[in-house]
């Protein structure tokens, strides 16, 4: 059945190249997969960009807007204070990250597989957690007040240290690959020519995990700078670029301004993506596949070293992650410190009550599934389509844009695009639906290069033997691509699912009455001084979090006895 | 239109400005096995694939079975392909793998599981139906690829590189089969491989190519006894290459010396030589041609020193300075020889360079 379709000229090889079905159907899917990018990323951020050069009355100003920013000296002292809150961050989190990633990748300390899991905790809850947690312990009624020397945690050194530890387990998770992307041989030759551990550590481990390092570090940079939920709670008088849009959009209706501030927000992010692009290029080579992997050899006194070493970042873990849960148990902080569900009854208070945690769970399950399965389709037509480069590599780069974008910015770009009275999709706004899709377009990129990653391991040929086999590719792509990339796919889901649970940024603009979520709930009682119930929920997303990783992991197990037979069951 | 069951008009392959394959024409009638032979990066493999139409040509025709195919997706062509790296389904069961293409054909349950039980018996792997591909050895798991790919009675097989990936024992053995089965169900194959011995022992027709270009088209007997330019002489076989000059129709100057060599001589260097005599020219033998016993027929008859020896089995591998050529000439001799004409290094020998064996090439 040979389909009558005349495809873009720059489709046509030099005689007519016959379409078949399968072809047809594969150029259909590249078409889609670029139309929902271009209006999920493209045309939001193009709006964004518009709206900045334009007045109240939507007429062009060209830079008007930007010349009355830099005139205003409050707001250009926020870019000074966005960079040193990253900078600060960055270098606190990337020491400790480093040492505590060579504790558990190059070491036998004891407990090392507790510490292990216990290093991952931040990631489980939203960036408002461990600022709200800092409150109750440094805060004007904070338990351990005295430590802060008369400080006060309400500024910069409350944001850097909720921060810091949001930002963690990202840290250490990449820096730990990078340590275990090592050739055990380089060490035996070091040890062979007698070097010392210390110049050991620096001529061959400090320049394996250079990149690594560099990588990390650009990653802590862009959620910091970009997080919006921290300095919310705890910045006090002290403006980062983040609250700035948050200001200029929901306290002064200033659209325009805010449209400014993002563009502004975007230069940074901007370039931590291009370094983060240029230290992937880098990195390729580095490791043969002929290397052997390193196993640490036990070692008392290093062992127990870095085990003291450590004890700091596992009981800073257990200290604010344990004070928020007591916090929220609670009854009446300070004055009665019976514990108590009473900040659990959400429905007595402002906020949204349980409704809000349920809209959530549907949010991230919905961003869940259809995240993972546009994006997982998208990343097939990427990789394993044959010919049509120009559309391939149209896709390819669209789906590194959203990396770029700081959620707050996206959120705002879609107010401007989804709510013009003239875009046909705009009876989107206002829906769990433009929710799923924001968080889906934010959270794109990672979920993309996992896919990617997880199909460039699939041999190149079995596109070709299905074809010969006169198998459509669809059927192939069900029948084995699909199975052998599930423990990918469940990855992505697991990803999306706690990311889309937890974000404030890109939500905060898009919520409306009727869906509001759970963790704009947290940051709204925190708002109007609810604070123990801003923890309860926290705590409760928290939990949530952590209760769906476990039931992925027995899932993993489950579906990996089950389809997955064939990867344990060697000759 | 000939009765060619595979044909293939003025192939032309551009990758930006590298030119893959240039100018191509080639026939292959059915039920014959055909090798592609050459050294990587000479267009083989990019043929190969667009027979299939993995990877269109950018110019030029195909016609299979009369059909003119060079356009169509490989979805619309009727071929079976095994590749070095197996591609077998690692989430489905060999049984599963060679059903896979019939399945789509709307075979009736009990016909697959037949014709499945038939293959897994042609491969010698009766018994592994159920077991996954990761099970098998790699030489089993080629067999099964195989029987996916004629499982669907294609008229023409392609194998790219089929016996790469296995050992050198194991590559011996399918390489046998391959053939056996090939004969038996009579498809007509084509095998791209860069095993020169491989194309010589599984093929009735080989195609030499080098640098997007077919250098010659012949049985495997005539590529090693007649091989038509320089390229295939040194690609095929071992030859040794010594410059002569060319003095007339039958003789060349080799060193000193004067060789008596056969006319015709090859065409290309026939034409030029002809026309402008004493050019210099390369004349070649191989190493096994070159002879320490003759009887009366000997017909150039020159001294040797010998240099080094270098035991090899079943035979010795000799290099020698023959008297007056500068170069040094290698020649394999038996072990029978070895011990009755006491061939050792610094040993002086009387050897025969049969002017039927030499081939002269354009220097």
């Amino acid at each position: 059945m040979a389909i009558a379709l005349s495809p873009p000229g720059f489709l046509v090889k030099k005689r007519q190249r016959q379409l078949g079905t399968d072809r047809a159907l594969q150029v259909l899917g590249l078409l889609i997969g670029i139309a929902f990018l271009v209006v999920t990323t493209v045309l939001p951020l193009y709006a964004i960009l518009s709206k900045s050069v334009e007045n109240k009355a939507g007429d062009f100003v060209g830079l008007t807007n930007y010349l009355e920013y830099i005139d205003n000296p409050s707001l250009i002292n926020s870019i000074t204070n966005s960079l040193t809150i990253a900078a600060l961050t960055t270098v606190v989190v990337i020491s400790l990250a480093l040492l505590t990633a060579y504790a558990l990748s190059r070491t036998c300390m004891p407990f090392k597989n507790v510490i292990r899991v216990l290093m991952m905790g931040p990631i489980f809850a939203p960036s408002l957690l461990p600022a709200i947690s800092l409150v109750y312990l440094f805060g004007n009624q904070g338990v351990l007040k005295s430590w802060m020397f008369g400080e006060s945690v309400y500024g910069p050194i409350g944001i850097v240290i909720s921060l810091s530890f949001w930002c963690f387990p990202h840290a250490v998770m990449i820096i730990m690959t990078a340590l275990s992307n090592t050739d055990a041989r380089l060490y035996e030759s070091a040890r062979a020519m007698r070097t010392s551990p210390i110049r050991t550590f620096f001529t061959v481990t400090l320049p394996s995990i250079k990149y690594g390092l560099i990588s990390a570090g650009f990653v802590v940079f862009t959620l910091t700078i970009t997080d919006f939920g921290a300095p919310k709670v705890i910045g006090g008088q002290y403006n980062v670029l983040a609250t700035d849009i948050y200001k200029q959009v929901i306290g002064q209706q200033n659209f325009q301004m805010g449209a400014v501030v993002s563009v502004i927000l975007l230069f940074p992010a901007i370039l931590a993506f291009a370094v983060d692009r240029w230290v992937q290029r880098k990195q390729v080579s580095l490791l043969t596949a002929r290397a052997e992997p390193l196993q640490p050899k036990p070692n008392k006194t290093k062992d127990w070293t870095m085990f003291v070493l450590c004890l700091p970042v596992v009981a800073t873990i257990i200290g604010v992650l344990g004070m928020a849960v007591y916090a929220s148990l609670v009854t009446f902080w300070p004055y009665n410190l019976e514990l108590s569900f009473n900040n659990y009854q959400f429905d007595l208070m402002d906020g949204g009550g349980w409704e809000a945690y349920y809209n959530s769970l549907y949010m991230a399950g919905y961003t869940a599934l259809f995240g993972t399965a546009i994006i997982f389709t998208n990343a097939y037509l990427v990789e394993k389509v044959k010919g049509m480069e120009v559309l391939r590599t149209m896709l390819h780069l669209g789906a590194m844009i959203p990396l770029a974008v700081p959620g707050l910015v996206l959120g705002l770009a879609y107010i401007f695009f989804f709510n013009d009275p003239n875009n046909p999709l705009n009876n989107l706004y206002g829906t769990l639906a433009i929710l799923v899709i924001c968080t889906i377009a934010h959270y794109y990129t990672v979920c993309h290069l996992t896919a990617v990653t997880a199909l460039k391991q699939i041999d190149p040929e079995f596109e070709a033997v299905s074809a010969s086999l006169k198998v459509p590719f669809y059927v192939t792509f069900w029948r084995v691509t699909l199975p052998v990339c599930m423990p990918a796919l469940l990855d992505i889901a697991i990803y999306l699912f706690v990311n889309a649970l937890n974000t404030v940024s890109a939500v905060v603009f898009l919520y409306s009455s009727n869906t509001m979520l759970a963790s704009v709930a947290v940051l709204n009682m925190d708002d109007a001084g609810d604070i123990a119930p801003a923890a309860a929920m926290g705590v409760l997303l928290m939990l949530t979090c952590i209760g769906v990783r476990v039931l992925h992991w027995g899932l993993s197990h489950l579906l990996l006895n089950r389809t997955q037979r064939w990867r344990n069951t060697r000759a | 239109m000939n009765h060619a069951y595979l044909s293939i008009r003025q192939l032309y392959k551009n990758f930006g400005d590298f030119v893959a394959l240039k100018d191509i024409s080639l026939d292959i009638q059915e039920g014959e096995f055909v090798c592609f032979l050459g050294p990587s990066g000479c267009g083989k493999t990019t043929l190969l694939r667009a027979i299939a139409g993995l990877d269109l040509q950018s110019e030029g025709e195909i016609f299979q079975g009369g059909k003119n195919i060079s356009w169509l997706p490989p979805e619309k062509r009727d071929f079976g392909i095994v590749f070095q790296s197996y591609a077998l389904f690692p989430n489905l069961t060999v049984a599963e793998n060679i059903a896979y293409g019939l399945r789509n054909q709307r075979t009736r349950r009990a016909d697959i599981k037949n014709r499945v039980d038939e293959l897994l018996n042609v491969i010698g792997l009766p018994d592994s139906g159920r077991k996954f591909p990761t099970q098998l050895s790699g030489g089993q798991q080629q067999r099964v690829a195989l029987a996916r790919a004629i499982a669907t009675k294609p008229g023409l097989l392609l194998l790219d590189e089929p016996l790469s990936a296995l050992d050198a024992r194991v590559r011996l053995h399918l390489r046998q089969e391959i053939k056996e089965l090939q004969r038996k169900l009579g498809v007509t194959t084509i095998m791209v491989t860069h095993d020169q011995e491989e194309a010589l022992s599984m093929a009735d027709k080989i195609v030499v190519m080098n640098h997007g270009v077919i250098e010659q088209i012949g049985t495997p007997e005539e590529i090693y006894a007649k091989p038509a330019t320089e390229f295939v002489a040194s690609f095929v076989g071992t030859m040794n290459f010594l410059p002569a000059a060319r003095l007339d129709d039958d003789q060349v100057q080799l060193g000193k010396r004067t060789l008596s060599c056969c006319p015709p001589l090859h065409d290309e260097a026939a034409e030029t030589t002809a026309a402008n005599p004493s050019t210099v020219i390369k004349v070649a033998i191989r190493p096994e041609d070159i002879r320490v016993r003759y009887n009366g027929d000997a017909t150039n008859v020159i001294p040797a020193d010998v240099q080094q020896i270098e035991f090899l089995g079943s035979f010795v591998r000799t290099e020698l300075l023959l008297d007056g050529v500068n170069e040094p000439v290698v020649a394999d001799f038996s072990m029978n020889d070895v011990r009755d004409l006491d061939i050792r290094v610094g040993a002086q020998l009387k050897l025969d360079l049969p002017e039927n064996r030499l081939h002269l090439f354009e220097h």
